[in-house]
């Protein structure tokens, strides 16, 4: 179905679609999109993908038998099970979890997602069917399991809203379990408070008729910090588009991935970090292998305003290529206004490490366990805070795709 | 920013550009605008061949069709192609001079001016020089002892004349005239600049170089420069290039192309020290170049190295496409702005060929507030097997009015090439400044000594005839602007 027909079929399926001035602002887009009025070559969002991929598409999306559940499996874990972008309410002294509501569309109003140039943010807001809002009360120390299902043929747009109130500790764990053939755009606005730490691990493994789309604005506040780790292990195509404001001083975000790919998957990433105050931190760092045909580009940015002093910015990128018709695009940008800072990004792309290989090779172990032990050294590098689980799960995945090498 | 700092800054913002001066000579113009005539007009005045004119016209009609390129991050007034003279030519040279004794006395004066004694150098030196006054190629130096080797170095507009097969041959194949409306609009109208042939196994004696002057008002220079080095040769080609002061800003938007064959080498150093314009950011050139090398042959080598000080607006990337096997492409670059300057400049190197190898180091400084933003791009090919790659990119920051931003590209399309790529942003490390002040220097001493060790990867690349210059060029431009 091309863009107008899901466009026009649907408009009464979309959430806020009584909504004028959302309804004004939808038509805007579609007629950016439709009319092609978008600068296209230069764009980051249709890097690798093309713009009838993002928008041609069977729009699905009805009321599921299936209900959305929360477990309080372990105290201060809460394990909720998304069904197609809804949630269960909830509410207790720690967090208050619900869907977005009709109240909630001043947030859209105010939410500057516009002149991003960012076509999947703005197909988010067109097609947006779900949303979540999730709030974490004052000084808690929690876990949140947010395990995504998307039913067969779905197609989800999905807009949620995260606040951490001050002096909160969270760790939030993103899985997705998704059936076949669905689309999944979500879209994460995160706001972080003072003192507050979060750490935010997200995995993503799942079959190949599946599109993952992910996009998050995060804001920290004065001595707050954000941590985010990315595990992609899809054999679809996943999209990670996360930028990070510092707007309050010493406070600190971190931004990594990881992506392993082959056959002829297609990862697309961006990172972007602004900093508004002084004495910040920033750490941005993306690492991927490659193989078969599959194709992967990384952007990622610091920029550092004027007032920004006392700025610590780091970037680095890393890409393994295994076969001769993989290809890897980087682009490490540095964009600074102030003048005491220390700013640095560091990009290799090549094969594997020969010094690396022969060392091995040369204690007697054969080139296949030798370029094995490399490529999984590359990858736990990073394994740092995560629980058993968690990393045996990376493990499994690692040996699955070290296998067919 | 600590007081001593700012008073230094202001000081540095009244440093004088000493180039600025203008000669007083009568020149022949082409009307106003661009349009045909125009082109037939420059045609006409060069006694050109009838395929040189209709390859110009071909580039003008390409040139109506293309868009202005948008990529740099540079904020660029409009520019009114109708309101520049095309072409300028001092009276006198209605007929080319054959000797420098027959060139008028001023203008050698404005040479001699610049730091160009044309004379002098020509004995003392050892430099052959071509010097470019506005539209035309003032004179040739050690033309004769050139050509007992078989070395053409003459202006363009003589080798059109003289050597028309090299010229068909490879004007606008390294460059090609449709690649963006500059290179477009070069082609249809360059006035001269200065042509090369090196024949087989030659190695060039002595530095070629030309020096480059705009002179009159409101008048575009558009200069062509084109150097082929044949199998087995070598050349060494310096460039420089100053324009008086005025409010008005002019526009030079030059193409040179530079053709290695195998075994070959080319080394082209510039010095780019154009009008910046005052320090409210009134007047200045734009310098729009588009520099481009081809390493055509197995084992050929282009260097790029570039000291760039002037222009109100630079937007500049000499290139290499490295399509031989076993070809070298460097690319050296130091880029300092001040006041209301903006520069956005960088490399492409492009790697086509098996085992090709490409180094860039690029130091940006900035100062004031300008904006220095250094782009380049690294793109491997499917076939460029076992390439390699180095590039090294620093900035530092003086002040906190200015900007100074990396935007590298890398593309990479084959397992077995490696790309490192690396960039820092910082401003004068404390400690450096700290341990030598200690030792007696004073804080303008210690910063210059500072910047001059940041640069030198670079400036040790230069000849020794440009080093002194440029080392010169750096020193006044921190002249009292950080300390």
């Amino acid at each position: 179905m091309n863009f107008q027909e899901n466009f026009n079929n649907h408009l009464k399926q979309y959430i806020f679609s009584n909504d004028n001035y959302l309804l004004k602002e939808r038509q805007k887009i579609f007629n950016k999109i439709n009319l092609n009025k978008f600068d296209k070559k230069n764009n980051e969002s249709l890097k690798n993908i093309s713009i009838s991929d993002l928008s041609s598409f069977n729009y699905f999306y009805q009321p599921s038998k299936e209900k959305p559940t929360l477990e309080i499996s372990e105290k201060n874990v809460y394990q909720i099970n998304l069904v197609n972008g809804k949630c269960p309410d909830y509410k207790d002294e720690n967090i208050e979890i619900r869907n977005i509501l009709i109240k909630d569309i001043e947030l859209f109003k105010s939410n500057n997602q516009k002149d991003t140039n960012d076509i999947v943010a703005d197909l988010n807001l067109v097609f947006l069917n779900s949303g979540i809002l999730i709030d974490v009360n004052q000084k808690s120390k929690i876990k949140i399991c947010l395990n995504y299902k998307a039913e067969k043929d779905f197609t989800i747009f999905q807009h949620n809203f995260f606040n951490f109130f001050k002096n909160s500790e969270v760790i939030i764990e993103e899985n997705f379990y998704l059936t076949e053939n669905t689309i999944n755009n979500i879209y994460y606005n995160i706001n972080i408070e003072e003192n507050s730490k979060i750490k935010h691990n997200i995995f993503q493994d799942f079959a190949s008729s599946n599109k993952l789309l992910l996009t998050s604005n995060t804001t920290c506040a004065k001595k707050s910090s954000f941590s985010q780790n990315s595990y992609n292990f899809s054999k679809g195509f996943v999209r990670n588009f996360h930028n990070a404001k510092l707007n309050g001083v010493f406070s600190k975000a971190s931004l990594k991935g990881c992506f392993l790919l082959k056959d002829d998957n297609v990862c697309s990433n961006k990172t972007h970090i602004t900093h508004n105050a002084e004495n910040c931190e920033s750490d941005q760092k993306y690492k991927g292998i490659l193989n078969n045909i599959s194709k992967a580009n990384y952007y990622s940015n610091t920029f550092v305003s004027k007032n920004a002093q006392k700025t610590e910015g780091y970037q680095l990128s890393k890409g393994i290529l295994l076969s001769d018709k993989c290809s890897f695009f980087s682009k490490p940008e540095l964009r600074i206004f102030a003048d005491d800072v220390k700013c640095s990004h560091g990009s290799t792309i090549g094969p594997v490490d020969e010094n690396s290989l022969y060392y091995l090779r040369s204690r007697g172990i054969n080139k296949k366990q030798a370029m094995k032990m490399i490529i999984s050294s590359f990858i736990k590098d990073d394994l740092i805070d995560l629980d058993k689980k968690n990393i045996d799960r990376i493990n499994k995945n690692l040996t699955q795709y070290l296998s067919t090498i | 920013m600590n007081s001593e700092t700012i008073k230094t800054l202001d000081n540095f913002s009244k440093d004088k550009y000493k180039y600025g001066f203008v000669t007083e000579i009568d020149s022949i113009r082409s009307k106003k605008g661009l349009n045909e005539e125009t082109i037939k007009f420059i045609s006409k005045q060069k006694n050109e061949p009838e395929w040189m004119l209709s390859w110009r016209l071909d580039c003008y009609k390409k040139w109506l069709k293309m868009p202005q390129p948008e990529w740099a991050n540079l904020k660029i007034p409009d520019i009114d192609f109708q309101d520049i003279y095309y072409y300028s030519a001092p009276k006198s040279f209605k007929k080319k001079p054959k000797d420098l004794n027959e060139v008028d006395p001023k203008l050698i004066e404005t040479y001699n001016k610049l730091g160009i004694p044309l004379e002098e150098q020509k004995v003392l030196a050892g430099v052959a020089v071509d010097a470019v006054f506005d539209s035309v190629s003032v004179a040739t130096t050690y033309k004769g002892e050139l050509e007992k080797l078989g070395i053409v170095f003459c202006s363009i507009s003589e080798a059109v004349k003289t050597h028309p097969e090299l010229v068909k041959k490879y004007l606008g194949s390294v460059i090609p005239p449709g690649d963006h409306s500059y290179s477009a609009l070069n082609s249809a109208v360059f006035t001269d600049g200065s042509f090369v042939y090196i024949p087989e196994n030659v190695k060039c004696p002595m530095e070629l170089s030309t020096y480059f002057r705009i002179n009159a008002e409101e008048t575009g220079q558009f200069e062509r420069t084109l150097i082929i080095a044949d199998k087995g040769s070598y050349v060494s080609y310096l460039e420089g290039c100053t324009a008086p002061q005025r409010d008005s800003n002019q526009l030079h938007a030059a193409n040179v192309e530079l053709i290695a064959l195998e075994n070959a080498e080319i080394k082209y150093s510039t010095v780019q020290n154009w009008y910046p314009g005052d320090d409210e950011g009134k007047g200045g050139i734009y310098n729009f170049v588009t520099k481009r090398g081809l390493c055509k042959g197995k084992n050929s080598k282009i260097s790029w190295t570039q000291v760039e000080t002037g222009s109100a607006i630079t937007w500049k990337y000499p290139s290499c496409i490295l399509k031989g096997d076993n070809s070298i492409g460097e690319f050296y670059s130091v880029a300092i702005t001040n006041n209301f300057q903006q520069a956005d400049t960088g490399t492409k190197m492009t790697h086509i060929g098996k085992n090709t190898r490409s180094k860039i180091i690029s130091k940006g400084i900035s100062l004031g507030k300008s904006q220095n933003t250094y782009r380049g791009n690294v793109s491997f090919l499917r076939k460029a097997d076992k390439a390699r790659n180095y590039t090294q990119c620093d900035s530092l920051l003086v002040g906190n009015q200015c900007g100074a931003h990396t935007v590298p590209y890398i593309d990479s399309k084959n397992n077995s090439a490696i790309v490192e790529h690396e960039a820092s942003t910082s401003k004068i490390n404390e400690d450096q400044l700290y341990y030598c002040r200690q030792r007696g220097l004073s804080h303008e001493e210690a910063v210059s000594l500072i910047v001059n060790g940041f640069c030198k990867q670079v400036l040790q690349e230069l000849p020794m005839e440009f080093a002194v210059e440029a080392q010169k060029l750096v020193a006044i431009s921190l002249e009292g602007s950080v300390g």
